[in-house]
């Protein structure tokens, strides 16, 4: 449905998205993972033919965007970052123009309309000036505007940056209901959304693609292994000096001082290794104290984290 | 295609009179566009009578195109310049700085239809405010009988002489997210093309006789005398033509689309 070639954009000189390529298929969901800055607004704004792109092609729906972009438009809902509105339209006002303007036909606009504010929650709302409803309020103006000519492809950039906690989960609540056929890519640097809504995660890092899987593999190849937390009273160097020796610990590191002498430990463990017994084994017979043992699988957060530290390193 | 520009120039026209400023404006324009006509009036009125008591009647010719119409055209055109920037200035100027700009551009129309729709709408306000001004002119029409083929010739030449402020006011917009600048600018330079000809005296004749053509209110001449020149009318069409197609321009240009 979506096919980016060598993508690149290139502002004066400096490549904001760096020879990216992708697919995406008829009703998938997609998450752009990547941090600020990683140009993940830059190519969601080629696909929709805000800017050509410096280089490559981008077919949507097999239309490529440069010679085609009418049609290409014709196919996409876009939800820009920060939800740009005209502010002094009210609600039906705004979507009645939307509707003209993505070619709606006549006779389907009245319920067209209808049928976008019902599914948005915007009924009642309907007659109230846009630069006067709260944020999530606009938020969903911003959605039912890129599906009211039910569009084959969504693209939403940030959907649920700046709400609440409560509207977070009704706008991916709102984004989960409109998948159907739909081929949708959403963005964010929040990942438990990418986790909650998307069956496939491309995450970007200064402007190149550095993973794309789905995202329970994701976790399983780059979380092998796992982190235990511990809290334990014994002489700092000394004891990580012993955790360090052992076979299987990829790193070590004290976290804070409880009080004099106690301090918490991070110790991540490779793939394959559990070291519970071993830890609680070497404590006792050195005669420390083990105050507190926990072990948690890596989240997608760290496996995230670590995609991008390990770019850097390559980088540099 | 047409339903799409008709909806851009709906929302152009909704926005417009969302606003108390297009209130302000219309009326200010009428008030003192119907200010002016009635001081002129009167004064005609007296000096015709003064001279028809001094039994000089036959040296008044003056008639009231000349004595009225002409002045008073002159007079509205100079409100023109300073008030249609007002009304211009935030046509891209506003989308720009509120990024409504990005949505617009990712809609399925073209960049002709949004500057056609730009245009069209800021028109339709400036014809209402035309109408306002008409208003003093059709009661004198009612009261004392003149001619109004070369009225209806002047007030042609304000429509074009509007439509070509506002082509120039709506590709200035374009060029800045600040309206006020914009607003500014646009007064700056459509003062400049009025007063060009000026230049024409001071400079070699073959220069000056360029100069004088370039300016706006020129052209405006016969249109106020109630004559129609092809040359006028051609100027203002290729003025306007210009103008819209550097907005197209602008629109595709990098400054917008990075
Ligand atoms: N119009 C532009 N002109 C110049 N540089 C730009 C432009 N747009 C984006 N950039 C640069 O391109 C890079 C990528 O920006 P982009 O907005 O795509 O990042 P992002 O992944 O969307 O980040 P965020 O999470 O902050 O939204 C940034 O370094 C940005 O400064
Ligand atoms: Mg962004």
């Amino acid at each position: 449905m979506i096919e980016l070639e060598n993508v690149s954009k290139k502002f004066g000189g400096r490549a904001a998205v760096n020879e990216v390529s992708f697919k995406v298929n008829q009703g998938e969901i997609i998450g752009f993972l990547g941090p600020n800055g990683a140009g993940k607004t830059t190519t969601m704004r080629m696909i929709t033919g805000f800017f050509p792109p410096s280089d490559g092609t981008v077919k949507v729906a097999g239309f490529d965007i440069t010679q085609d972009p009418i049609k290409v438009k014709e196919q996409i809902g876009y939800m820009p970052e920060n939800v740009p509105l005209y502010k002094e339209l009210s609600v039906a006002d705004y979507l009645k123009f939307i509707a003209d303007i993505k070619g709606v036909e006549k006779a389907r606009k009245k319920s067209a309309i209808e049928r976008v504010m019902e599914e948005t929650g915007l009924t009642e709302v309907r007659g109230a000036i846009i630069g006067r409803l709260s944020k999530g309020y606009r938020q969903r103006v911003g959605l039912a505007q890129a599906i009211i000519n039910d569009p084959k492809v969504l693209i939403l950039d940030e959907p649920t940056s700046g709400l609440d906690p409560k509207q977070i989960k009704e706008i991916r609540t709102l984004i989960g209901n409109m998948r159907g056929n739909r081929t949708i890519i959403l963005s964010t640097h929040i990942l438990p959304e990418v986790s909650v809504t998307c069956d496939r995660v491309i995450v970007i890092n200064e402007g190149r693609i550095i993973a794309q899987d789905n995202v329970s593999n994701l976790e399983k190849t780059f979380s092998k292994g796992s982190r235990l937390h511990l809290e334990v009273e014994a002489p700092k160097a000394e004891f990580l000096q012993e955790m360090r020796s052992f076979e299987g610990v990829s790193s070590a590191e004290e976290k804070n001082e409880i009080e004099r002498g106690i301090h918490t430990y991070v110790i991540d463990i490779k793939e394959g290794f559990d070291l519970r017994r071993e830890i609680t084994g070497k404590i006792a017979k050195n005669k420390w104290g083990l105050l507190e043992l926990r072990r948690e699988q890596l989240t997608l957060e760290d496996v995230f984290l670590r995609l991008v530290t390990r770019e850097d390193e390559n980088v540099q | 295609m047409f339903s799409k520009f008709l909806g851009l120039y709906k929302k152009e026209l909704k926005i417009f009179f969302s606003q108390p400023i297009a209130y302000v404006l219309i009326s200010v324009f009428v008030a003192i566009a119907g200010y002016f006509f009635a001081g002129i009036t009167n004064y005609y009125s007296e000096v015709s009578l003064r001279s028809m008591n001094s039994y000089q009647q036959n040296m008044f010719d003056l008639t009231m195109l000349d004595g009225i119409f002409r002045p008073w055209f002159y007079n509205v055109a100079f409100i023109l310049l300073l008030i249609m920037p007002l009304i211009t200035m935030r046509a891209f100027a506003e989308e720009k700085r509120e990024g409504t700009m990005e949505l617009l551009f990712t809609f399925p129309v073209s960049d002709a239809a949004v500057v056609a729709a730009k245009f069209c709408g800021a028109y339709t306000v400036f014809l209402a405010m035309l109408a306002g001004a008409l208003s003093p002119v059709v009661m004198l029409r009612f009261s004392s009988g003149f001619d109004i083929a070369p009225v209806a010739g002047g007030f042609i030449g304000l429509m074009l002489l509007g439509a070509a402020f506002i082509m120039l006011g709506t590709f200035i917009s374009g060029l800045t997210e600040n309206q006020i600048v914009a607003a500014v600018v646009t007064f700056a330079v459509l003062m400049f093309i009025w007063i060009i000809e000026w230049l024409s005296s001071v400079v070699d004749p073959a220069v000056g006789r360029v100069l004088s053509n370039i300016s706006i209110i020129r052209h405006y001449d016969s249109f106020s005398k109630g004559v129609i020149d092809t040359a006028d009318l051609v100027y203002y069409a290729v003025f306007i033509f210009i103008f819209y197609f550097l907005s197209l321009r602008v629109l595709e240009s990098k400054q917008w689309r990075g």
